[in-house]
């Protein structure tokens, strides 16, 4: 879904959590980003790991590569992956600037310069078909994925 | 333990539903995977063989480069805070992976899917020393509740039916499960396996790729659970053979490209992660596993084997892995390349069971997305355990078609037997099913084509040299005839060596090179007089064309003469091509007469007798009917409208009714019919259309 700003998307992801609290990266709150600032602090919540699942989560992606329709996330900590890990819906939202054509574009982003980092590229929710190839969603991460583009 | 190979073989026919579902699988796969392709290549601008050849290049260089790029990598790694070990053997690494997880004080390991921790029998080491090992792949936790091991390298639980899931569930977790709500079973494995990841003290994961330039980590996956077993255990463990080492990111995004297109048909898998270290807070182990690797790299004839991506494409077009399934073709890992593979990791043992199961058909070398020549590797296994240990049969071949006279002797009194129950000219042998099953081999006519054309010259300036080829000189001479008055009927005259025999194919197939190389080298001299040989045995062309130069690569002098051989010798089909349009049956100019319509047909097949004998039956029985079938010796005639008044080549009226099914034209000059096919029937006409 493309929405025109960081604060319609907010407004967008309340309605959808309804009542749920919105599990958030440390990352995208340490950088103080426009849609988590939009979302009011006691909607927001930070997950642990320690086997809780977030009945919703929203995850900021560093840019969307076309070819492959996923997004790319940075996620050194343990507490920012374990988001995309854990939340039951999660929504990936990535600005429409910084949506990309190619892989090779988002291949700087895929290992850090130095020190240690992690990057995944995301196309969808959490799916298995080992089960006589039957295609089922939710094996272990998120059950529903949302992504939304916005800009 | 892998149980015996003949136990595995047995236990794979007593599985009625095997055969379906893979055969329902099969067909899928291969239709989203194509879809897949051809969009990539229209995304990419580039063709699915560029691309591929683009990877194996890359994985080539590794390769030469093998110990300079293990350093780079583990330099890179070592920067990011990884502890990186190498490992030689399998023994070596179950006992580096075991001491780390002894130092974490692990109780609970939770594993990624990784086929090179099936390689070195990981879990059953450390169950030995008491660590409670857990699966966390739906696939491979499922076969490790019902103890049994994967039968495909990405789909590893492909051979089980929901009801068996089932109850192997309700057999583990001591609650009901119905079979037909598989969302139900997956969420059990969500529920059961969620805490286990955050009790183990190490995560164990396998790699898809490593980059040499940035010491990165990567890990496909659709499920997720790599990414919670290597993130969320305050040790990670990362198990990786060498051979995944690739030189920088574009690489590694090359393979990306194609590993998911061609192990599930997706764009992409959910999940790509890039490692590059530990996360904060944990202790990262990367063991670099050689295990034969290496021995592999040196040698040239299956060094390319160690480009493989672990897509399991190779199974996905494989018949004879349709049949039997994947823990029957192969050992550790199944499909094409674990028939090469296990030589190197599991030994000649291991190897020589499966290795017989491969019918030749080259179908997984077509679709392997680093384009190793499977078919011709497993056939040098084959060689290597014929020479170790030679099986009767192989013995038997070698004995019958290695020698003119006994070959002559055999046919002859197989004709003499069969000559009471011989019904027309290409009745096949009955046995009680019970007793043969498959086994209904042709009975011989009395005269072999060599006495029906015993007045063509022996050779002479000018003239085309017949060669029959073995079966159809003695067991189907019809097809040996009507060459030779193909050849006539192109304005050329024929020469029949009377000495030439068979080219050794039968041999070389059953891996006794030595008496191939012998019969090959027969056949070269006594065709090396004629500017064209033609036959009508189409694997013999393949033979020439393609295994002589390697078969007589060791005797010196005949590699050349093998090359000057190969460019001379082809099909009937294809001479008739190039040279109907210039025959007297062409209409010329201003001749009103439609151009004679070239037919084949493959109605009396032949098969090959090796030790797949049920593998042909069922090839046999279904196959057939869907126009698939594994090798086999087509008839050949010049087929013609009486009404047109041209002469009719073909000696039977069943041919002619082939041939009217065709249309005027079909055999317009300059086509030429692929060598190595798979389909037969409907694809046996097409072959004289244009080539797509």
């Amino acid at each position: 879904m493309t929405l025109r700003d960081w604060q319609t998307a907010a407004t967008w992801l309340l309605g959808l959590a309804g009542d749920a609290r919105i599990a958030v990266t440390s990352a995208a709150l340490d950088a103080s980003h426009p849609l988590i600032e939009a979302l009011p602090e006691e909607r927001r919540t930070r997950l642990r790991p320690n086997g809780d699942e977030a009945d919703f989560g929203v995850v900021i992606a560093a840019a969307g590569v076309t070819e492959v329709g996923g997004t790319v996330h940075l996620e050194t900590d343990l507490d920012d992956r374990i988001v995309t890990m854990l939340s039951r819906t999660l929504v990936r939202a990535v600005a429409i600037d910084t949506i990309v054509e190619r892989l090779d574009t988002v291949a700087p982003l895929l290992a850090p310069e130095s020190g240690p980092g992690y990057t995944s590229i995301i196309t969808g929710a959490s799916r298995t078909a080992d089960i006589e190839r039957s295609l089922t969603v939710g094996v272990q991460g998120p059950i529903t994925d949302h992504v939304i583009i916005v800009g | 333990m892998i149980r015996p190979f003949r136990a595995r073989y047995e236990a794979a026919f007593e599985n009625d539903h095997l055969a379906t579902a893979l055969l329902d699988f099969q067909r899928a796969w291969r239709v989203s995977r194509d879809a897949q392709i051809e969009d990539l290549e229209t995304e990419l601008g580039e063709t699915f063989q560029d691309l591929r050849h683009r990877l194996a290049e890359a994985k080539r260089r590794v390769r030469a480069e093998l110990e300079a790029t293990t350093l780079r990598f583990t330099e890179a790694a070592r920067a990011r805070g990884t502890i990186v070990h190498r490992a030689s053997s399998a023994q070596e690494a179950v006992a580096l992976v075991g001491g780390i997880c002894e130092d974490a004080g692990a109780g609970i390991v939770v594993k990624g899917k990784s086929m090179l921790s099936e390689e070195i029998f990981l879990n059953e080491a450390l169950a030995s020393s008491g660590i409670t090992v857990v699966e966390t792949d739906l696939g491979e936790w499922i076969l490790q509740l019902g103890g049994e091991r994967p039968s495909h390298i990405v789909m590893p639980a492909i051979h089980l039916r929901r009801q068996e899931v089932a109850a192997i569930f309700e057999r583990t977790l001591g609650r009901r499960f119905d079979p037909d709500d598989i969302p139900t079973m997956v969420r059990a494995a969500r529920v059961e396996l969620r805490d286990l990841f955050f009790r183990a003290a190490v995560g164990v994961t396998g790699a898809n790729f490593l980059v040499a330039d940035t010491g990165t980590v990567g890990i496909v996956c659709n499920e997720g659970n790599n990414r919670m077993a290597s993130a969320i255990p305050t040790t990670n463990i990362v198990v990786a053979g060498v051979d995944k080492l690739v030189p920088d990111m574009a690489t590694a995004l090359l393979q990306i490209r194609v590993l998911a297109r061609s192990a599930t048909a997706q764009t992409a898998t959910t999940y790509t992660n890039f490692i590059s270290g530990p996360r904060p807070g944990q202790v990262q182990h990367l063991v670099l596993i050689d295990n034969g690797r290496s021995a592999m790299a040196g040698d040239p004839g299956f060094a390319d084997a160690l480009a493989c991506i672990r897509c399991g494409a190779c199974a996905d077009v494989c018949p004879p892995y349709q049949v039997v399934g994947g823990q029957v073709f192969g050992h550790v890992y199944s499909g094409a390349i674990g028939l090469v593979n296990t030589l190197f990791h599991h030994g000649l043992d291991a190897a020589s069971g499966p290795q017989g199961l491969c019918v030749s058909c080259g179908a997984c070398a077509t679709v392997c997305p680093v384009e190793i020549p499977l078919a011709d590797q497993i056939l040098r296994v084959r060689r290597r355990v014929f020479e170790a240990a030679p099986t009767r049969v192989d013995r038997l071949v070698g004995w019958l078609f290695g020698s003119p006279q006994r070959f002559a002797a055999a046919t002859r009194l197989a004709a003499a037997l069969g000559a009471p129950v011989r019904k027309d000219r290409f009745s096949r042998l009955r046995f009680p099913r019970r007793h043969a099953g498959w086994r209904r081999p042709p009975i011989p006519p009395w005269r072999p084509a060599r006495s029906q054309l015993r007045d063509l010259p022996e050779g002479g300036s000018g003239t085309v040299g017949l060669f029959l080829q073995c079966i159809s000189d003695r067991v189907a001479p019809s097809i040996a005839v009507a060459s030779a008055q193909l050849i006539e009927a192109a304005g050329f005259r024929s020469a029949l060596p009377r000495s030439q025999h068979c080219c050794g194919l039968p041999s070389f197939d059953s891996g006794d090179w030595d008496t191939a190389a012998a019969m090959a080298r027969r056949t070269i001299e006594q065709f090396e007089q004629f500017d064209q040989v033609v036959t009508p045995g189409t694997s013999c062309v393949v033979a020439a064309q393609h295994h002589f130069v390697e078969l007589l690569e060791e005797h010196p002098g005949w590699a050349e003469r093998a090359r000057a051989f190969a460019a001379r010798i082809r099909t009937i089909e294809d001479f008739a091509i190039e040279h109907l349009d210039r025959s007297p049956l062409h209409p010329g100019p201003g001749d009103r007469r439609r151009p004679p319509v070239l037919s084949s047909h493959q109605r009396h097949r032949i098969r090959r007798p090796r030790r797949t004998a049920r593998v042909r039956r069922w090839s046999r029985d279904r196959h057939a009917r869907r126009g698939r079938s594994v090798l086999r010796i087509r008839r050949l005639h010049i087929v013609a409208r009486p009404r047109d008044g041209v002469r009719s080549l073909g000696e039977e009226a069943r041919c002619r009714r082939a041939g009217r099914r065709s249309r005027p034209g079909d055999a317009e000059p300059g086509m030429r019919a692929p060598h190595r096919r798979r389909a037969g029937g409907p694809a046996e006409r097409r072959a004289l259309r244009p080539h797509r």
